[in-house]
């Protein structure tokens, strides 16, 4: 009965490891598959094996993921706005309402040591997404802001919170598309 | 930038700083168990379940934590690496000399300390080992 338990929990958590899109959550899954592997070890009476199972899968290689995670990089940040097409150098420095955003993103990224490139463009969402040329297109009407970008890619959780916390008056969306290496073919935005 | 947002940005720092003093705290109290554990494991590797290389993977955790709580590159890489290499040369002299000189023939009652030394060694170069592959992963690749 235990084992059976046992077995289906780790079949479960496989599954949940693989099937995550967020990667550091898949990360924990892995590790708890690894925590409840090194049990099923000491069931079947093999206390080394499980000592090694323990330490190594859920605690090194955890922290070997993590890690490599922290790697993740944005390569290049595309920010559109339907109210104001341009911004300037000049007013992302001197932070006016224009280019507060633009620096608060350029903050957030050196911060991270991520490094991007920002790019202004005038053109709509849709062919933005289209180009799949950006890894993450954030784009303001009004005092609505919609973050878009891979499922994986964790930084936007990071800049959302970020949004939420310091722009209690804007309104922050949040939109994910799937896959590595796809581009949102069967993702469109709404146009407002 | 107004007055709110400032509000809102100390609090978020505050929240942060909160979070890792936690995590520094927890790590410190977990520090001596840890060690106390690993060494536990590699002593009575001889004949209770574990050894070198299980303990050494417990004495490894305990340099991870420091790396987890300080990240700070202020641990000598290739001092570690060099006394990893010594660890290994010895680890091919003390069963050579054990063995073929015939030591464990004439001193039977050797044995068992021969055993917890060579998990000893095993232990410390295993930590080693791991140490500066998490260590060399963290600070010097991708950047």
């Amino acid at each position: 009965m235990v084992e059976l338990m046992l077995l289906g929990s780790m079949l479960v958590l496989a599954l949940l490891a693989l099937y995550t899109g967020p990667l550091r959550i898949a990360v924990i899954y892995f590790s708890v598959f690894s925590l409840i592997c090194s049990f099923l070890y000491l069931y079947y009476q093999a206390p080394d094996v499980a000592i090694a199972e323990a330490v190594m899968g859920s605690g090194l290689i955890t922290l070997l993921y993590l890690t490599a995670l922290k790697r993740y990089r944005v390569y290049s940040v595309c920010y559109t706005n339907t109210d104001f097409p341009t911004v300037s150098d000049r007013e992302i420095i001197e932070g006016t309402r224009k280019g507060e955003l633009v620096r608060e993103i350029e903050d957030f990224c050196f911060a991270r040591e991520l490094e991007p490139q920002l790019v202004f463009t005038p053109q709509p969402v849709s062919e933005v997404l289209q180009s799949g040329r950006h890894d993450l297109i954030i784009h303001q009407t009004g005092d609505k802001i919609t973050i878009i970008g891979n499922r994986e890619n964790y930084v936007i959780d990071e800049l959302e919170m970020l949004l939420v916390l310091r722009y209690q008056d804007l309104k922050v969306l949040v939109e994910r598309y799937g896959g590595s290496s796809e581009y949102g073919d069967d993702y469109l935005p709404e146009e407002d | 930038m107004n007055t709110d947002s400032n509000e809102t940005t100390e609090l978020a720092t505050l929240e942060q700083t909160a979070s890792e003093e936690l995590i520094s705290v927890m790590t410190g109290l977990l520090y001596p168990f840890i060690a106390v554990f690993g060494i536990y494991i590699i002593y009575n590797g001889h004949d209770t379940p574990g050894g070198g290389f299980q303990g050494g993977a417990i004495m490894a955790a305990l340099f991870l934590a420091r790396f987890i709580v300080a990240h700070e590159n202020d641990l000598e890489v290739h001092f570690v690496h060099n006394l990893e290499k010594f660890l290994f040369a010895l680890l091919l002299i003390v069963p050579g000399i054990f063995v073929f000189a015939g030591l464990q023939i004439q001193f039977p009652e050797l044995k068992i300390p021969y055993l917890i030394f060579m998990n000893f060694l095993i232990g410390m170069k295993v930590a080693l080992g791991l140490t500066i592959v998490v260590y060399r992963f963290g600070f010097f690749e991708g950047r």
